[in-house]
């Protein structure tokens, strides 16, 4: 086990290395703001998958604990002028705070309840959000309610890049910020799957009943998986709105909920690269597809009907399903 | 008293329609376990059908109730030959089937925006006038959608305890395996399913659409409603969802009543996941003895 | 070892019902420290039921659990687990996706006592047992194997290695033999041989096969309909008219003798 969690420290040493020289390929402005789009999202869905892969717990809501975040830091940077690095710690209380909500709300729940419920709350906090139209503050004409209801924020200030390193850099300083947003959330992956914690939490996914009665506290540990995750997942959505500048209810919206759980399932959930290889594909295959326009979101999900028929397990899975049979010693003839 | 009538008419209208499109959930749910997100794929389907025939081929309005029904046919068919018979029985079919129904919803509802556009259109399943008997007063679009519901529920009722699919059904639902060994032919038994499904979901999308309107994304509400109904009542039972139908719809109108439309879905989950906490499998839901 | 006045456990008149059901019925019984008490009975009688409650995963309706004198009716599963009593369960019950060494080192941390903050690694103690467990099942080849891919035998053992990594005082097994042939069962027996002989570990098993249990047991408990139909020494069964007619059938009862005789043997020689 211990040299798993090394040899699993050295690949996210690896792969944070690489995408860090990125930028010195002189890459458009356009594809940088895509790849640091599609870190903050592996961020994302690397601790959504310590819910539902590690823990077994099938929580599709969990776009909630995002959005709370990121509403954290919009609303705090528009109404109190906040520099937003101050509002961090405000968006990961905040996801914390409604982690645990789910977790209240789950506790002794089990399957497909429990993708009902919590798929019921995240739409719950979209129509909230949606259907607030409450006059509460006037620019000249235009009134805007408190959370900018369907139309979601933005002006909330940023994090300052474009003052630090000027107008033509400051999308490098959000790509940096993004990239040690997701090599802390793998970090954060790594270090709880290879601990205690993380065999706890794998042990009541293969074995409830039995990891009552070898001492493991279901509910306790359900709690924590959930603290964990919504910490991250909420100082996720605070980075995400600094860094793109507008944070909306659209995060809520069930494209995007599609689009980051199959990031999740497309590359095999309960690892720690799995999520990590499932954005990196569909981040190929969605750019692919832009020139479609209209039929991108078929093409899309036809794509992901394809590998979800094929592939029970995931692409890590079908990696490790094609390694075992290419090196299986075959019959001759 | 106003007030009074104004809550009763509209919980047994909204709970008709609750129990219309959710039996067709604990369907799928109780007979091969799989959690159906392109239900509200379905119920739009049949909402367009309905159009087709009516505003579309000029057939009188009541046809459009058949319309329906055949274009969610048509839907479930659809869904049964893409996905559910590739992959039904095999590794991870509960959760596989989540994500595959969801894609499934993405493209009808992207197919319908690219093809026929998003413009929101007018329900043509619809009849005039009001019955008026002392203080009540319920409009003869209410009753219609009352009676349909109840024909439907009860259609589905006499489906699943009186015919032969009925029983093999129910024979599919308790032990895939031994139905199998004792000659089911099961995927033959779901394609029926799926299709007996896609007609109720299509025929409650023309009864929902009928006091709303038609448009693409028009399924979704009542998906997330139906999926409520059916943890409260307990998934994969019909008793359960009809029970659970007439209690959400009666909630939901007070609360709307009272403290306003917004809060009225909010209001019903709270109280859902309440219930939940002290019951996890929901009203009529299935007490699992608990065993390794 | 300490002896206390008490029983190690006792049970009174312990119920559960499900609906008009009782799968376990009024019962009351108790096993001494030191012991190793046999439970039979055919299907149905309320074997498993009777774990799930003195285990926690099920609470009891009626009736009162002792556990070192001090009452734990209606505690979890864990808090149980926690107090020394451990048990195993009839079907596949260990952690697929863990390695057989991670699944001992999970149930030796968890298992031994209450964590309230977990550290970020096992500490050297679970190591160690774990360790010792791999050992004394002779599992130590297969430390590295996924449990889910493990053989029936080597399956059986580390569902027993997981139970008494937390040093239970209490074990309670259950069928730990069925389905194995005889030189598998003599690999599990030559555990628990171990553990009641040099662990002083107190042992209640639920088993089919009559000839290991006789051997193993030093007084047997007959269930039938959730209450008891016969409890004695382990050589008494096949002389109860009642228990042979429900339970064992002639050619049971004479299988029965032999175990018991074969025990007799093996004590006298060692």
């Amino acid at each position: 086990m211990r040299s798993m969690k090394s040899r699993d420290l050295l690949i996210l040493l690896l792969f944070v290395g690489v995408l860090s020289l990125l930028p010195a390929l002189g890459l458009s402005r356009y594809v940088l703001g895509q790849i640091t789009l599609f870190i903050l999202w592996a961020a994302v869905v690397s601790q959504w998958n310590l819910v539902f892969g590690v823990a077994g717990i099938l929580s599709i809501g969990h776009m909630a604990l995002f959005a709370v975040g990121g509403y954290a830091t919009a609303l705090m940077g528009l109404y109190f002028g906040m520099s937003l690095w101050w509002t961090l710690p405000v968006a990961a209380l905040a996801g914390l705070l409604m982690s645990l909500v789910m977790a209240f709300a789950t506790f002794r729940l089990r399957g497909a309840y429990v993708v009902v419920v919590t798929l019921a709350i995240a739409m719950t906090v979209y129509q909230l959000l949606v259907t607030d139209v409450a006059c509460f503050r006037q620019t000249q004409s235009v009134c805007y309610s408190f959370s900018g209801g369907a139309r979601g924020l933005s002006r909330f200030g940023d994090f300052g890049f474009r003052e630090l390193l000027g107008y033509s850099s400051a999308p490098l300083g959000n790509f940096y910020l993004s990239l040690i947003m997701l090599a802390l959330s793998i970090l954060v992956a790594i270090m709880v799957v290879y601990s205690p914690y993380g065999q706890a939490f794998k042990a009541m996914r293969d074995n409830e009943v039995c990891a009552a009665s070898r001492g493991i506290e279901i509910r306790k540990y359900q709690a924590i998986v959930f603290a964990v995750s919504g910490v991250f997942t909420g100082l996720s959505g605070g980075v995400y709105a600094g860094v793109i500048g507008t944070f909306g209810p659209q995060v809520l919206e069930l494209p995007t909920l599609l689009f980051l759980l199959s990031m999740m399932v497309v590359g095999g959930r309960g690892t720690i690269w799995g999520p990590v290889v499932g954005t990196i594909v569909l981040a190929l295959i969605d750019e692919g597809f832009r020139d479609l326009a209209a039929w991108r979101n078929t093409a899309y999900a036809a794509v992901l009907s394809i590998i979800l028929l094929t592939l029970p397990e995931g692409l890590m899975g079908g990696f490790a399903s094609l390694r075992k049979w290419a090196l299986s010693p075959r019959k001759e003839g | 008293m106003e007030l009074l009538t104004g809550i009763l008419t509209s919980t047994i209208a909204l709970g008709a329609i609750y129990a219309a499109s959710s039996v067709s959930l604990a369907l799928l749910w109780g007979s091969i376990s799989m959690l159906n997100l392109a239900h509200g794929a379905l119920i739009v389907i049949g909402a367009y059908g309905s159009v087709a025939v009516v505003t579309g081929l000029g057939l009188p309005w009541w046809t459009g109730l058949l319309g329906g029904m055949i274009a969610g046919a048509a839907g479930g068919l659809l869904l049964y030959v893409s996905q559910v018979r590739w992959i039904f029985g095999k590794a991870n079919f509960d959760l596989r089937i989540i994500i595959l129904t969801m894609a499934f919803s993405t493209i009808v509802v992207d197919l319908i925006n690219n093809l026929i556009g998003a413009k929101i259109l007018r329900q043509p399943f619809q009849v005039e006038g009001r019955f008026v008997l002392g203080a009540l007063s319920i409009g003869h679009q209410t009753l219609l959608v009352v009676c349909c519901s109840a024909l439907m529920v009860l259609l589905l009722q006499l489906v699943v305890h009186k015919t032969n699919l009925g029983r093999l059904i129910r024979a599919v639902s308790q032990d895939i395996t031994a139905a199998r060994l004792n000659g089911v032919p099961v995927q033959a038994v779901i394609f029926q399913v799926m299709v007996l499904a896609g007609i109720i979901s299509g025929a409650s999308g023309v009864l929902l659409t009928s006091s709303t309107t038609v448009y693409p994304g028009a399924g979704f509400d009542p998906l997330l409603k139906a999926l409520i109904v059916c943890v409260l009542g307990g998934l994969g039972s019909i008793p359960g969802a009809l029970a659970a139908s007439f209690a959400l719809a009666g909630l939901e109108t007070t609360v709307q009543y009272t403290l306003g439309v917004k809060w009225g879905f909010p209001v019903s989950l709270l109280v859902v996941v309440l219930v939940l906490v002290y019951r996890p499998t929901g009203l009529f839901g299935r007490q699992e003895l608990e065993r390794n | 070892m300490t002896h206390s006045p008490q029983h190690l456990l006792e049970v009174r008149g312990l119920t559960k019902a499900y609906g008009a059901m009782k799968a376990t019925n009024d019962l009351s019984f108790h096993v001494d420290r030191g012991e190793v008490l046999g439970i039979g009975g055919p299907n149905g009688a309320g074997k498993t039921t009777l774990f799930d409650l003195l285990s926690g995963v099920t609470p009891p309706t009626a009736g009162r659990i002792l556990f070192e004198g001090a009452d734990i009716t209606g505690l979890g599963a864990s808090a149980i687990c926690h107090l020394g009593i451990s048990r195993t369960f009839q079907l596949n019950a260990v952690f697929n996706s863990q390695t057989v060494a991670d699944n001992l080192k999970t149930c030796a941390y968890f298992g031994s006592e209450k964590r309230l903050v977990p550290g970020l690694s096992y500490d050297r103690r679970s190591e160690i047992r774990a360790a010792e467990v791999l050992d004394l099942t002779g599992l130590t080849d297969y430390a590295d194997v996924m449990a889910g891919a493990l053989p029936v035998l080597q399956l059986k053992l580390l569902m027993i290695g997981c139970a008494i990594v937390s040093h239970p005082k209490l074990l309670l097994l259950d069928e730990p033999v069925g389905g194995l042939n005889p030189a598998e069962i003599e690999t599990c027996a030559a555990v628990f041989r171990q553990l009641r002989d040099f662990h002083g570990t107190t042992i209640v098993v639920i088993e089919h096969v009559m000839s290991f249990m006789t051997a193993f047991a030093d007084r047997i408990m007959i269930l039938h309909h959730g209450a008891k139909l016969h409890e004695g020494a382990a050589g008494s069964l096949a002389d109860n008219p009642e228990v042979v007619d429900v339970f064992l059938g002639v050619s049971g009862a004479a299988d029965s003798r032999k175990g018991a005789q074969a025990e007799e043997v093996g004590n006298a020689t060692s």
